[in-house]
């Protein structure tokens, strides 16, 4: 491994050597005043797959205008991109988000400075040394074996090993000399998914459900931030779920199972001890308590409500992991002995505190789980939908809630619980209870066939980035990777992340970045659209 | 605010009577601590460690030497609405044990910030304990009230003093042990 990783580096390393000599002669000859009408036009090339080659020049010219800092940036990611193509069309995707930046009058990023370019370049700058250590660190992993960054975050472990399986790929392909794929095929595919989707429904769906796992992808990064406090965790196949659980069918005594994939943000302040006691532990907790409700559902014979079943698995397991970070077992011991074995019982300090957003996918249901201001969107027929609502301490009922409880909300620096917290609710953070509180807000969707994609991210992403940009530019990403490599992808599923979807989580984190996003960022994508694989194969 | 006793009020006048401006709010918190004087006071006193009692604090670096007038840059943890803060020892009394502290900077919105921390000697259920009175004076921001900055600044102020207390009593513990002579000799000693 470590052979292959080294070999596989050195060729992408002198590629973006060369690319930046050639760039930098392009600058010279390009005016900013062009920028906007080749960003524009660049955009509709991305539509219409044919005009791709023949503005492959002046995509080259847009992508320069970007400028250094984002060949710079992009050098980091070397291991993450395919080849130079790839490379080109970050820039260029970069160079028509980045326009729009300037352009949108409701971006929530306000610019005061009269050279906003000339800024946004500093806060680029600024931001590569924080980009560059955990990149470093991780490219460290890949060639000597170290866990480094690996164990803090293990679910981050199979999607560096499928870049690099990518990676590997992508080098045979060059040497053979191949052209990139026609485009047409793609979009004469595209046009028959209403007719073929037809023949995968009548099909055999457990062939489905068994053969392939989620198509998932995540990228976390520190971020402007001295430390990283987010943490992700994903466990696909994670639990068996029966139909009980989906279905208020009381009738039906059939035991019918459907696999339940499950994913989560966790964003940590105060610490990390919270976030990535949630990342260690709240998954297992949870299988326990849908255990505990689908026993219970037995016992009485499928009555009650399913979703009230869910919403009480989900409550009961964020109290725990709230009593369990704060000490709650232990501090009854520790009164009868004084506060010594208190303090060494508790998890965490009582400063420390994550929010918790976590998704469970399964065949015919999206069920989600949100307590604090992280938040998962889906896609769902070129339209983005909130599955979660953020807990700020200024949302009506929130508000009305902790001054209930004779709290206080005080607008210092946004709106804060006592002044002090940005978020209504958390896990940990036992300084400020009652006022904040561990209780999940639950919502369960049944999945439709015009189901894009899910996107999990914690505030680094979403507050500099809309819903509806973010679920665009995933999808967008997703597509372009199958019209790239869906050909030549790797045959069969492997139990890691799906480099398409890893495409869209990666180029979301650099684009937050970009956004001049403050905080450290963690996204998780989740491609919906299986059929896309199906495809491919015949 | 809760009932002091005639003592607490004299501390408080005598070492805490710092005026307020119009523009500004203060205030005094008491906590009464079940360790004994010398013990928190070594705490209390390391200008250049608060984060050895202070939760909120991740790292301090004190320029110079440790003297009247002396700088110290906290780093601030995450989720709180400050990364930074600038602040300078004014009273290091080792004789009454008194602590006082002026903000002068960082990306906070403490204006004008001064605190004094005092400690005194008390019993609590038959042992050795400490009386603590902290007082603050600091600017009303613009677009808060008066007191919307007392209850942000309080609440700081009571999970400071509550920490104090937890690592003081925990520390107590450890000592427990030991002859109460011997830990005090130590402890002055070491202060």
């Amino acid at each position: 491994m470590e052979e292959i990783s080294s070999s596989v580096a050195v060729p992408f390393t002198l590629g973006v050597g060369n690319l930046i000599q050639k760039e930098s002669a392009v600058t010279t000859h390009m005016e900013i005043t062009g920028l906007k009408l080749m960003a524009n036009t660049a955009a509709a090339a991305l539509m219409l797959n044919p005009a791709v080659e023949c503005l492959k020049e002046n995509q080259v010219g847009a992508a320069a205008l970007v400028s250094e800092m984002v060949i710079e940036c992009e050098s980091n990611w070397v291991l993450n991109e395919s080849h130079n193509q790839a490379i080109k069309e970050d820039e260029l995707m970069l160079a028509v988000d980045f326009q729009s930046l300037h352009s949108s009058s409701s971006q929530s990023v306000a610019n005061g400075k009269s050279d906003p370019c000339r800024e946004e370049a500093a806060a680029l700058k600024s931001s590569f040394s924080e980009i560059d250590s955990p990149i470093m660190i991780k490219v460290d992993d890949d060639v000597d074996g170290k866990s480094g960054i690996s164990e803090l975050c293990p679910s981050m472990k199979p999607p560096v090993e499928e870049t690099v399986s990518v990676a590997m790929d992508i080098t045979s392909e060059d040497q053979s000399g191949s052209d990139e794929s026609d485009p047409k095929p793609s979009a004469v595919l595209l046009d028959q998914l209403p007719g073929e989707s037809k023949t995968w429904r009548t099909g055999n769906p457990n062939a489905l459900e068994l053969n392939s796992g989620p198509l998932w992808g995540c990228s976390s990064i520190c971020g402007m931030r001295q430390e990283m406090e987010d943490a992700i965790s994903v466990k696909p196949r994670l639990f068996q779920v029966s139909s009980q659980m989906l279905v208020n069918d009381h009738v039906n005594e059939n035991e019918k199972q459907s696999l339940a994939h499950f994913f989560a943000v966790y964003d940590g302040h105060g610490g990390l001890q919270v976030a990535n006691y949630c990342q260690e532990r709240l998954h297992s907790k949870l299988i326990e308590e849908i255990e505990t409700a689908q026993s219970t559902s037995a016992e009485t014979n499928g009555r009650g409500d399913w979703q009230d079943q869910w919403k009480k698995a989900f409550i009961n397991c964020f109290q725990k992991m709230d009593d369990d970070v704060g000490g709650i077992g232990a501090s009854n011991r520790g009164n009868n002995s004084g506060g010594s074995e208190s303090n060494i019982k508790t998890v965490a300090p009582e400063t420390a505190g994550s929010t918790a957003v976590v998704a469970i996918l399964s065949q015919t249901h999206i069920i989600v789980a949100n307590c604090g201001d992280s938040r998962t969107v889906l896609y769902r027929g070129k339209e983005a939908m909130p599955l979660s609502s953020d807990h700020k301490p200024n949302r009506e009922d929130e508000w009305a809630r902790i001054e209930a409880a004779g709290g206080r909300v005080i607008h210092w620096k946004g709106y804060r619980v006592l002044g002090v917290l940005a978020m209504s609710r958390s896990i940990g953070d036992r300084y400020l209870k009652p006022w904040v509180i561990p209780e999940p807000e639950v919502n369960i969707v049944r999945r439709e066939k015009n189901d894009e994609c899910l996107i999990l991210a914690s505030d680094g992403l979403w507050d500099v980035m809309t819903n509806e940009e973010a679920c665009e530019v995933a999808n967008k990403r997703i597509l372009l990777w199958h019209k790239k490599f869906g050909d030549n992808g790797p045959t069969g599923r492997s139990e890691g992340a799906d480099p398409a979807a890893q495409s869209a989580a990666e180029y979301l984190t650099k684009l937050a970045i970009h956004r001049g996003s403050q905080d450290n960022i963690s996204v998780i994508v989740i491609d919906l659209k299986a059929q896309r694989k199906i495809k491919r194969k015949p | 605010m809760t009932e002091l006793s005639s003592r607490e009020v004299e501390y408080i006048r005598r070492h805490h009577s710092k005026a307020a401006e119009d523009n500004q709010c203060a205030s005094a918190l008491v906590k009464h601590i079940r360790a004994p004087l010398p013990l928190v006071w070594s705490l209390v006193r390391r200008f250049d460690e608060p984060q050895k009692y202070k939760p909120f604090v991740s790292r301090c670096v004190v320029r110079g030497n440790l003297e009247i007038g002396s700088l110290r840059e906290v780093d601030v943890k995450s989720g709180l609405p400050a990364t930074t803060s600038t602040e300078r020892l004014e009273i290091l009394d080792d004789n009454h044990h008194i602590l006082s502290v002026r903000i002068i900077g960082g990306d906070h919105r403490l204006r004008n910030y001064s605190s004094i921390m005092s400690l005194h000697p008390e019993i609590v259920d038959g042992r050795p304990g400490t009386l603590v009175i902290e007082s603050f004076v600091v600017d009303i921001p613009e677009g808060n009230t008066k007191d919307e900055t007392c209850y942000f600044v309080e609440a700081l102020i009571k999970c400071n003093l509550k920490s104090l207390a937890d690592v003081s009593e925990g520390l107590t513990l450890q000592d427990h042990t030991e002859p109460i002579d011997r830990k005090y000799e130590l402890l002055i000693t070491r202060g």
